[in-house]
């Protein structure tokens, strides 16, 4: 077998793998976000960044782009790494926004969550330019 | 006479996974096993992590940066300073990081990684940045202010620049011709 045919194949083994840990992800992303929920709630500067970045990349990594901007803006907001301060009326409508995203990710609504993304999108805009 | 080593080969090498976050090092790890890689050690935190590599001989090590309150990168720093008995300081380390702004890829070049690898992440990406540490590596500098490979990458003639003007390609060829007409 040649060397490119050998490349391509461990290739192709490598995307199912990923593949399956994908799956795997998904059934456990609601309770990442219910953590991530409880450090919010607990003030818990840390660990909100710690558990915003995990699962911001993790996201990425499986798909969930929307996910993603939003665990991004969290990590950012409680690193201090804001335009302006979001009150914590914005934090609580995006933490909902968030929790509504990944209530059932067995069965994603892309509509849903981009109708979402599209009326938040201000409030974090506003806090995290970058966004 | 330089004699080029023999390439070593993707499933015989040793590699260390230092990550927390508990499915991107499941993913890497299932990525480096589907190429075929047979000894992996996947450590969630960086004290584990430090005891697996000053015990065990490894060829490649992938960092998180946010590991512990961003403390890969330091991890890192003493992987470069005190190698230990078991692994060459010049071993390849490469630093996985969702954050791929300027500021953390100087960082993490100050620190001395060989590559830097942003998540998200594919398969084929992990393979060419594997490969590149493993095989193809910088030349290695070791002085008081930096341990790590040459953060000048070099790009003469390379085969896969695209643009019009390669114009380190052009100076080459200038100075080429400039020496044979003398």
């Amino acid at each position: 077998m040649s060397d490119e045919q050998q490349k391509k194949e461990m290739l192709a083994r490598a995307n199912m793998a990923v593949g399956g840990v994908a799956k795997e992800f998904v059934g456990n992303l609601n309770d990442r976000v219910v953590a991530l929920e409880k450090a919010i709630r607990q003030n818990d500067r840390a660990g909100v960044i710690e558990k915003a970045y995990n699962l911001e990349t993790e996201a990425a990594t499986f798909g969930w782009p929307r996910v993603t901007r939003i665990c991004k803006w969290l990590r950012k907001v409680f690193a201090g790494d804001v335009d302006q301060m979001p009150s914590a009326e914005d934090i609580l409508k995006t933490l909902n926004a968030l929790k509504l995203m990944v209530c059932d990710p067995g069965n994603p609504d892309p509509a849903r969550d981009e109708a979402l993304f599209r009326e938040l999108y201000p409030v974090l805009k506003k806090a995290v330019n970058d966004i | 006479m330089n004699e080029q080593a023999e390439p070593k080969k993707i499933k015989n090498l040793k590699i260390l996974i230092a990550d927390s976050n508990v499915f991107i090092a499941k993913t890497l790890h299932s990525i480096l096993e589907a190429f075929g890689v047979r000894k992996i050690f996947l450590c969630h935190s960086l004290k584990e992590a430090e005891k697996r590599y000053y015990n065990t001989e490894m060829d490649c090590v992938f960092v998180d940066f946010m590991m512990e309150n961003r403390s890969g990168i330091e991890f890192i720093k003493k992987l470069r300073t005190k190698p230990g008995e078991k692994n060459d300081p010049k071993l390849p380390i490469i630093l996985c990081t969702g954050m791929t702004d300027r500021d953390t890829i100087f960082m993490a070049r100050d620190a001395g990684v060989t590559e830097v690898i942003g998540k998200p992440f594919s398969p084929d990406q992990v393979l060419e940045k594997l490969e590149n540490a493993v095989n193809n590596p910088r030349e290695f500098i070791n002085v008081d202010e930096f341990v790590g490979p040459n953060r000048r990458r070099r790009t003469l003639n390379r085969s896969d620049f695209t643009g019009e003007n390669d114009r380190r390609k052009n100076a080459l060829s200038q100075n080429n011709s400039g020496s044979e007409n003398s």
